[in-house]
């Protein structure tokens, strides 16, 4: 039978160990592969090889491969451990024999690591009741069916309980790129939009030098430098494009940024630092490293400046540095919009995707792009938002549609009517499996 | 009466001549719009007006032929410039799961910004239908069914109605006069087409920006102490699907990726074992596929794509049969457009 044609898969067969197919001489994905090679590991017992780079993947994948694709005889027929009398007080885990690149990083931090501790709280082994013929209390009657017994235990919910997680759930917490907290008030965005792209102006001439110390688009905080590079003249050039009025200030706004990033990179060499000789145990050298860096005005644990301190009366007066004549020139350097757009992720939290910095052509463009709140997704939202509607004072909105029994709850009936209800045994809530009468079927009615 | 149709013949026959329709004088309304479309302001001369192209010319799209003033003063405007002036779009490579913009690249607008035709799509999305049903349904006729094809009753004198066979459709148990038999339903789409369709698919979620590309080796970063359970045997079935549900849930939730959003759905060269056991596990969450299992309908569910870079660039690669050629013409042969030119590369520290 005729299928869609589809590219022929090698890849789809990889883990097919019960029938392990010849690849075909057609790979579509070569490309990939090629490049998994030098990072590539294979299951032996399911010949799977994958791309993955990190090792602590391959340790999931393995067991899981060994469970569910290879369908392994052990963990189908053992049981699950079942119930747990109390959480063990302190899970220690033997680590898992090391891959020669953890044995190597681990040397080279000059420490090996043979324990560790666990975020995750365990079940304890489950302990079983005596049989009844083994208990010698003349009172003790075993009973006959499970119905009425207390249930103590059970693991089904067990990671909906915080206290299973010592880290009090931050495992689960996502962090990203972009800022946490999303800046919404186009006031600062204005100002932060200004200075992204005095930023991308400075990275997209300096940023792809290989000699720079890091990423710098990627380290740079957003604390201070507000003044001094937002104040920067900016205009339309011979095409038309952003540009700023002195070639200096770009170099001069390139060695702000130089100094920030260097200064956030080392805050986050000597954080890793000290955080290691204090894994390791050595405190006295750790604290001495400690309060050396601090001396030096890094802080501890936070990169520089990594949320926006700007205040709204300061980018008021900000604001003031500069006309408007900039917001007229054109941006269609791609290469400028993706630096500007990085920068105002990692500032407001604002993803800006492709397709709309493809749209983006001007300076104002891209300040309706940031300042224009998303449409709201539901009708009662937009009504909310941007309608006399609500203020009327003969009209309600609802989220939702207001049922019968909203109604009654309006008027305070609702209990009332449930309870009278419950006392003749009848449903709530629908017919209670009742359907229509059949003598309607029967005289043909179409109701 | 005769000279009157005829005279009315004459004048019908006036009345379509060209000379008297004022209105299809073609040269004078297209130079027109030229016209108007130039800038005032702009001392550039006009495009000579190239109204008789032949067949052989390839078409210009008419933005490209003007002036950068003139693209300038659009843009000036405010105005979001029109199809036909994007030659070339950007894409950003994230990291994943920081979604931190790392590189960029570049393709052509006839992969990633082609306009909506919701006609090709529905096409393309008909035709996989049609191709992927089974078509099993099988139902036996009186010449399949088991048993005797011995006359039932007597032809007469029984007093009951006439019989034939047991097999006959007229009895209960008989077989299906025109019942269904396995057959191929598919149908036939030219493969142009459907490689149009599927970059039309991508085009729509590009503009959306519901299309998300990845740095390769897209993967669930499952934290370390799961792993490190998981790996020593320490954690039972049960406590390990719910962990990874939970995980993936509260993870997508971060995200703002996941069963509130839409789902999301992620793309790979090949199975990676924590993405694709994890959404097997979570699958309100979001899906996972290989590049192989992927269709346009695929591309057009869920709330966002998330592709590995070379997966998409694999992807437009096989689908762009009506770019590219393998007739050479004075041994050169139509290629397509450059498929993820690199414009910023990826900064290793």
């Amino acid at each position: 039978m005729r299928r869609i044609p589809r590219i022929p898969s090698t890849a789809s067969a990889l883990c097919s160990s019960s029938s392990p197919v010849a690849s075909t001489s057609a790979v579509p994905l070569r490309t990939l592969r090629a490049q998994a090679a030098d990072s590539s590991s294979a299951c032996q017992s399911c010949n799977f090889s994958t791309q993955i780079s990190a090792t602590h993947n391959r340790v999931w994948q393995n067991i899981l491969q060994t469970q569910r694709r290879c369908a392994s005889t052990v963990s189908e027929t053992t049981p699950d451990a079942p119930v747990a009398a109390a959480a063990a007080a302190a899970e220690i885990a033997t680590e898992p024999a090391l891959t020669l690149e953890q044995q190597r990083k681990r040397r080279r931090g000059g420490f090996v690591e043979t324990q560790r501790t666990i975020n995750l709280v365990l079940p304890g082994e489950p302990t079983k009741a005596s049989a009844p013929e083994k208990i010698r209390d003349p009172n003790y009657e075993p009973a006959a069916s499970g119905a009425g017994l207390q249930e103590i235990g059970g693991i089904s919910d067990w990671w909906n309980k915080p206290e299973n997680f010592r880290d009090g759930g931050k495992q689960f917490e996502y962090q990203g790129f972009a800022a946490q907290e999303k800046i919404t008030d186009p006031r600062l965005l204005k100002v932060i939009l200004r200075r992204a792209l005095v930023e991308g102006l400075a990275l997209k001439k300096f940023g792809a030098n290989p000699q720079n110390p890091a990423d710098i688009a990627a380290i740079i905080g957003n604390g201070d430098h507000w003044q001094r590079t937002v104040s920067v003249e900016m205009c339309r050039g011979e095409d038309g494009e952003l540009a700023l009025k002195k070639d200096s200030d770009l170099q001069k706004v390139w060695i702000l940024m130089r100094n920030a990033a260097d200064k956030a990179h080392y805050t986050r060499e000597w954080t890793a630092e000290v955080g290691r000789l204090r894994r390791v145990g050595e405190h006295e050298q750790a604290n001495q490293l400690l309060q050396e860096g601090k001396k030096l005005g890094y802080r501890f644990g936070s990169e520089e400046g990594s949320r926006v301190k700007l205040k709204v009366e300061e980018a008021i007066e900000l604001r003031k540095s500069w006309n408007n004549d900039w917001k007229e020139a054109t941006i269609r350097d791609p290469i400028v919009k993706f630096y500007a757009a990085k920068r105002i992720q990692k500032m407001t939290g604002h993803l800006l995707s492709d397709g709309k910095l493809t749209s983006i052509q001007t300076v104002a463009n891209f300040m309706d792009a940031l300042v224009t709140p998303p449409k709201p997704k539901k009708l009662a939202e937009q009504i909310e938002q941007n309608s006399i509607l609500p203020e009327l004072p003969n009209v309600k909105v609802y989220p939702r549609r207001v049922t019968p029994v909203d109604k009654e709850k309006m008027v305070g009936r609702w209990k009332v009517i449930q309870k009278e209800l419950q006392k003749r045994e009848l449903p709530v809530l629908g017919t209670g499996n009742v359907g229509k009468y059949v003598e309607l079927k029967w005289l043909g009615s179409k109701q | 009466m005769a000279g009157k149709g005829l005279k009315s013949l004459n004048e019908a026959m006036k009345a379509l001549s060209i000379a008297s329709q004022p209105c299809r004088a073609l040269p004078m309304r297209q130079s027109s719009i030229l016209s108007s479309r130039r800038s005032m302001a702009s001392v550039a001369t006009p495009p000579a007006a190239n109204i008789t192209r032949s067949v052989s010319e390839p078409w210009q799209p008419s933005m490209s032929t003007n002036t950068t003033a003139n693209l300038d003063n659009i843009a000036r405007a405010g105005k979001v410039l029109t199809q036909d002036s994007v030659t070339n779009v950007p894409v950003t490579v994230y990291s994943f799961p920081e979604l931190e913009p790392r590189s960029l690249e570049s393709y052509s607008a006839r992969h990633l910004h082609l306009p909506l035709r919701r006609d090709i799509l529905h096409l393309a999305v008909i035709y996989e239908g049609d191709s992927t049903r089974l078509g099993m349904a099988s139902s036996k006729t009186r010449y399949e069914v088991h048993g005797s094809h011995k006359k039932m009753i007597a032809q007469k004198g029984t007093g009951h109605a006439r019989r034939g066979t047991k097999q006959s459709p007229l009895q209960k148990g008989g077989g299906k006069s025109f019942g269904p038999k396995p057959r191929d339903f598919s149908t036939k789409l030219n493969k142009k087409v459907y490689d149009l369709a599927w970059r039309t698919a991508l085009s729509y979620r590009y503009k959306r920006g519901e299309l998300i590309v990845t740095e390769d080796g897209l993967d669930l970063p499952l934290p370390d102490d799961f792993l490190w359970l998981a790996g020593g045997g320490k954690l039972s079935r049960e406590l390990e699907d719910a962990y990874v549900r939970k995980w993936v849930h509260e993870f997508m939730t971060g995200l703002n990726w996941g069963k509130e959003a839409g789902r999301t759905t992620f793309i790979t060269g090949d199975k990676r074992p924590n993405l694709f056991t994890g959404f097997e596990l979570a699958g309100a969450e979001g899906r996972a596929l290989e590049l192989w299992d992927v269709d346009v309908k695929d591309l057009l569910e869920t709330g966002r794509i998330v592709i590995e870079r070379s997966a998409l660039k694999e992807m437009i690669k096989d689908h762009q049969s009506d770019l590219v050629t393998r007739v050479a013409v004075q041994g050169l042969r139509q290629k397509g457009p450059k498929l993820g030119e690199v414009l910023v590369r990826a900064p290793r520290y």
